[in-house]
């Protein structure tokens, strides 16, 4: 979010009236390293009890509960991140508006999941999965979207 | 929340910490046994035309059954601010917490799990039970988990 060329942006949600917010190392081995605009999850690391974060692709759950996706707003692309070796995250689904650059063509009303590199996709990966974000607003222009979530 | 030795803090969803989740106050369904204490999870009931909080079994999920709404005791009746109100304090869940409780077995939860109340006490979702959070660290040694909770679906 620092990026001074960056077309990412948190609008709403953070950090008033905000959504969840936490950091997260990332998962060791992960190449390349997490940027900003990733959607992660949380899974256990190498040391017991202490979670990590891994690029996520939206799938349901085996109980048929909604997933839990993290979207990283200062990733390892960042100082800040590479110094404290951590992610800042927020949950997804707890109120949240935010600027993301896309080279997808989408529309207003589409809704949005995580493909395999956790980038943000309208393509609908199966029935049932549950979708983290609505699109509100396209720039096709300058290649950004901003999202619900 | 208040208690001096307790292992429950509430660490993201209230202010200052910035987000803020909902707050309220109920009365204890009468006759709960045993009373509801701060970390436990209730849900709202109706009680000759009052609210009252009594402790949560998350139902499963399903197309038919609609979903929970589960609130988390930061002040139980275990505290002499809420013997005297006669009222617990809640937040639900939903609006989006982050905190920390504790259990008594630890042991059995792994980072990444899904959670559901089982009479009020965070168990680790093994079916299809209504999840009420995820497991997003855990301390074996002192006996507490950190809970992500929050989010609807969209």
């Amino acid at each position: 979010m620092s990026n001074l060329n960056s077309n990412f942006d948190i609008l709403r949600g953070w950090p008033n009236s905000c959504a969840l917010w936490y950091e997260f190392k990332q998962k060791d081995l992960v190449t390349p390293n997490i940027e900003e605009g990733t959607i992660v999850d949380v899974e256990a690391g190498t040391i017991p009890g202490k979670p990590v974060v891994d690029r996520y692709q939206s799938a349901l759950p085996a109980s048929g509960n909604l997933d839990n996706p993290w979207l990283v707003i200062q990733g390892r692309d960042q100082y800040d991140g590479r110094f404290t070796g951590t992610l800042s995250c927020i949950k997804l689904r707890t109120g949240v508006i935010f600027k993301i650059p896309t080279v997808l063509a989408m529309v207003v009303g589409d809704r949005l999941w995580s493909d395999v590199n956790g980038k943000l996709t309208n393509v609908n990966p199966g029935a049932g999965i549950f979708s983290l974000g609505k699109v509100i607003q396209v720039d096709s222009v300058n290649g950004w979207i901003v999202v619900e979530s | 929340m208040s208690q001096l030795n307790s292992l429950f803090d509430v660490l993201a969803g209230l202010p200052p910490h910035g987000k803020s989740a909902l707050e309220y106050n109920f009365k204890q369904k009468a006759a709960e046994a045993p009373i509801l204490i701060e970390g436990m999870i209730g849900k709202v009931v109706n009680e000759a035309g009052v609210p009252v909080l009594t402790k949560l079994t998350s139902a499963n999920v399903g197309v038919v059954i609609p979903p929970d709404y589960p609130w988390l005791v930061i002040e139980g009746m275990d505290t002499s601010d809420a013997v005297t109100a006669n009222k617990v304090t809640a937040l639900a869940l939903k609006s989006g917490v982050i905190f920390k409780v504790a259990t008594a077995g630890p042991g059995g939860f792994a980072v990444g799990d899904l959670v559901y109340a089982n009479n009020g006490i965070i168990a680790k979702v093994v079916a299809a039970q209504q999840s009420i959070g995820q497991v997003i660290e855990i301390n074996a040694t002192s006996g507490y988990l950190v809970i992500a909770a929050g989010g609807s679906g969209v």
